[in-house]
């Protein structure tokens, strides 16, 4: 019986480190692997390095975060990835192609993300499909109509005032990292204090006792997914920009493989309820210093996705050995 | 014939709590030191309340669970069974009132599934299956083809290969738990006649039923249990209407019913014309301010839909709700708690806690938007109220941050209640509202209900005990098949045996 299951999560955490290690996995691991990282790994302490991760984590932690809201709610979204191909090729053929205004081509994308996030919302609340079909349905199509409306080809050499929105230096960093970091703290607010995180945690364990209870269980089904899908179409703008090309095939399923494992690893459950901002940016954290250190090392890239194939699995293992031990 | 062949002896089984650890210094016990015996070849009806412990003797019967104290002879023979493969060894055959076949596969598959007839050890032995099986149909008069999917069965049809696999198994003693609760008429009969025959080739029948009129048709004898307990045997040729119905409900009433409220004559609420189904008739009932009404009936009589439906958690095909004088359209949950009614649900663990969070937050949950107006959840506030609500009710916990997955029963069904008196409604739907709680916690339920109606809150109460349904009730509306039987008032005396008349004729 479920009861029995959430029983044992219950159970007194004895001692301060055993609650912070059930409570924040995430930086946990973290820890754990920079450490070792730092000891074994030549060249990974440099600054220079250190901001480069910071970098590279900067858009998979905005998507992760959608990623999280979604799994909250107990669904998936595996068509984050194609979203983020589908809203750059929006983005470069309005800006470049038709010669659209930066801003307004800029919202148009992000508008379209939300509304491809509302509709797989919709889909998954209205007609039932289980989220792991529909939006894997939704990614292919929006695949397939992305290569379609660039005809295959990718958008190069776009204005430099649609690159300046990502990559404006900011100290060390860019602008890039310091929307991550806005979107991050929003986010933060609105998951962790807001009524509306409470009513998506609580639908996300249990959607017939948050409808008894009158929570607007639909709205903030659907919501969850047309927040994933605005972030999605956020990550790909900002993605268009880093690569100076918009191109139908950028994101794709190994993107969203990728930001589902950082957002398991981040303490979300596939089960639903569970997920935090913090957890989300640790998780990305940990798999780009994975990342990080076979690059350094020089191993095979292949390895990488091994061993991200590894990683998503430990993290599966962690959460129900913790939840029993703990 | 009068031979006995099972004996079941001071068969206890205690409550137990949420680990499963049996609880033996209570006063409350699931089955008190029951004596039961079948003979050979009759039809031994067992009668009681929803909750007396029938299906818990039954299950102990059938090896589902395993009593705390007490013996079993079989044929003469001490026996126990750990698991139910090996009471089906002994004989024993268990038809559940949820039928258990799978429905995606057929017939033959279905009376062989996990016993399946193998051709060299490795494959199937379909053809040996299907022979085999329409034997089996056979042998109890039925001609349903082995190889038909068990979707496309009546339920009629479905409980006969239920008997016929049972019978495959060489069953001396057939469990049957309320055959015909789903059945036409004419099933009924179908029914009826298998029963008598195989009693003719002596298997020994446990039948399980409400309805009085069946017991006479086809029961030998009856026993009844009340409250866990064994309260008298009767064979069926000394039937008296009367004392059967005194055995199941002759207990005395507690104290702990006593109320101090006084219902008022504003009405809350007015339901016009609902059917809780295409095929149900339709439901009048009010409530007043300050009134507890109760819905007595059987478990599957519609209580609950109805409440479900006023509450809006469930659609309904037609009918009006009215609701401090104006008409609600289409309920659903959110307008219903904005609009201050409140729906404390049968089952707390599937719809009225949120296991995995912890008590503040079970608290607040219904009313997050009235109580943090800028959406923000301030700790401080959330904090005080939650402990406000956990002292009003004394929820027993270590703090508010304690997981109401951990609680005990009555301390789980006190958060919901807090949950919804934490911004006190107009109307408090309450089904079942003291089920599977400790005496005190009972007590504690009942005086808050009076306290709250005193306040003037309208209450409908749905329970399936007779003590709690008169102590409380101001009125009491009787449900049967989908709709009102009986309306009972307190002036006119509401008596159990005119609850009971209302539900079962």
């Amino acid at each position: 019986m479920s009861s029995e299951k959430t029983l044992k999560q219950a159970k007194p955490a004895g001692g301060w480190l055993r609650g912070f290690v059930k409570n924040n996995g995430a930086i946990v691991i973290f820890i754990i692997i920079f450490v070792f990282a730092l000891i074994f790994i030549r060249n990974f302490a440099s600054v220079e390095n250190m901001l480069n991760i910071v970098k590279q984590a900067a858009i998979p932690i905005i998507a992760c975060i959608g990623m999280t809201m979604v799994l909250m709610t107990g669904g998936i979204d595996l068509s984050l990835g194609y979203n983020i191909g589908f809203t750059s090729v929006v983005a470069g053929l309005l800006i470049k192609t038709l010669g659209v205004p930066v801003p307004l081509g800029v919202i148009a994308a992000l508008a379209v993300g939300l509304a491809i996030g509302f509709g797989n919302g919709l889909l998954v609340d209205k007609v039932k499909v289980p989220a792991f079909i529909t939006t894997l349905g939704t990614g292919y199509i929006l695949l397939g109509a992305a290569q379609i409306i660039s005809k295959g080809e990718t958008i190069n050499k776009l204005p430099e005032d649609f690159l300046a929105i990502g990559t404006t230096p900011v100290g060390d960093l860019n602008t890039t990292v310091l929307i991550a970091v806005a979107v991050a703290v929003i986010f933060y607010i609105v998951l962790q204090r807001s009524t509306y995180g409470r009513a998506l945690a609580a639908f996300g364990y249990n959607q017939r006792a948050s409808f008894v209870s009158g929570i607007p269980a639909s709205k903030i089904h659907v919501s969850a997914y047309a927040i994933c899908g605005l972030l999605s179409a956020l990550a790909g703008v900002l993605l268009t920009i880093r690569v100076n090309c918009a191109q139908p095939d950028m994101g794709g399923g190994d993107y969203t493989f990728q930001i589902v494992t950082a957002a398991i690893v981040g303490g979300a459950s596939l089960f639903g309820g569970k997920g935090t901002v913090v957890g989300s940016i640790f998780g990305v954290f940990i798999i780009k210093v994975i990342e990080n250190c076979i690059n350094l090392t020089g191993v095979q890239y292949f390895l990488y996705q091994a061993v991200m194939g590894i990683v998503i699995l430990l993290a599966l293992i962690f959460e129900c050995v913790k939840n029993k031990k703990l | 014939m009068s031979e006995t062949i099972l004996e079941m002896r001071g068969i206890t089984k205690y409550i137990f709590d949420s680990e499963g650890i049996a609880l033996k210094n209570t006063n409350v016990k699931i089955l008190d030191n029951i004596d039961f015996n079948l003979r050979h070849g009759e039809v031994h009806v067992l009668m009681g309340e929803n909750g007396a412990g029938k299906s818990t003797l039954m299950k102990i019967l059938g090896g589902i669970i395993p009593p705390d104290e007490g013996e079993m002879v079989l044929e003469g023979q001490k026996t126990g069974f750990k698991n139910p493969m090996e009471a089906k060894a002994a004989g024993i055959g268990f038809i559940h009132q949820e039928l258990n076949l799978c429905q995606n596969i057929d017939v033959a598959h279905n009376m062989f599934l996990g016993n399946e007839i193998m051709k060299n050890s490795v494959f199937m032995d379909k053809k040996e299956m299907y022979q085999r099986s329409a034997e089996l149909l056979a042998r109890i008069g039925c001609n349903i083809n082995p190889k038909t999917i068990v979707r496309n069965l009546s339920t009629a049809q479905q409980q006969l290969v239920e008997i016929a696999k049972a019978m495959s198994y060489h069953s001396k003693i057939l469990i049957m738990d309320e055959p015909t609760a789903s059945l036409s008429q004419n099933e009924i009969d179908i029914l009826f006649n298998l029963i008598r025959d195989m009693k003719g080739k002596g298997i020994s029948i446990i039948y399980i039923s409400h309805r009085f009129e069946e017991l006479l048709e086809i029961g030998d004898r009856i026993t009844v249990l009340r409250d866990g307990k064994n309260s008298g045997n009767m064979d069926v040729a000394d039937y008296d209407y009367d004392k059967l119905v005194n055995m199941m409900v002759g207990r005395t009433l507690e104290k702990m019913h006593s109320c101090t409220h006084i219902p008022q004559e504003e009405e809350v609420l007015r339901v016009e014309g609902l059917k809780i189904s295409e095929k149900t008739k339709p439901i009048h009932i009010t409530v007043k301010k300050g009134e507890i009404v109760g819905l007595g009936g059987l478990v599957g009589s519609g209580r609950t839909e109805l409440a479900q439906s006023i509450f809006g958690a469930r659609r309904f095909p037609s009918g009006k709700v009215y609701y401090m004088g104006e008409r609600i359209k289409k309920p659903n949950p959110r307008s219903s708690v904005q609009k201050g009614i409140a729906y404390l649900s049968e089952d707390r663990k599937l719809d009225g806690l949120v296991l995995p969070m912890d008590i503040r937050e079970n608290i607040t949950l219904a009313y997050l938007d009235r109580f943090f107006k800028n959406r923000i959840i301030s700790k401080p506030r959330e904090r005080e109220i939650a402990e406000g609500e956990a002292r009003e009710l004394n929820i027993v916990c270590r703090s508010i941050y304690q997981l109401v997955s951990t609680l005990s029963g009555g301390n789980q069904q006190k958060v919901v209640l807090a949950k919804w008196l934490s911004q006190m409604p107009k109307l408090l739907i309450l089904d079942e509202p003291t089920r599977g709680i400790d005496i005190n916690a009972k007590a504690e339920i009942y005086k808050l209900m009076d306290e709250i109606a005193g306040q003037g809150v309208a209450i409908l109460m749905i329970s399936s005990e007779m003590p709690e349904l008169i102590g409380m009730s101001d009125r009491i509306y009787v449900m049967r098949g989908g709709t009102i039987s009986d309306e009972i008032d307190k002036a006119d005396g509401i008596t159990q045996e005119r609850i009971l008349q209302g539900a079962l004729n």
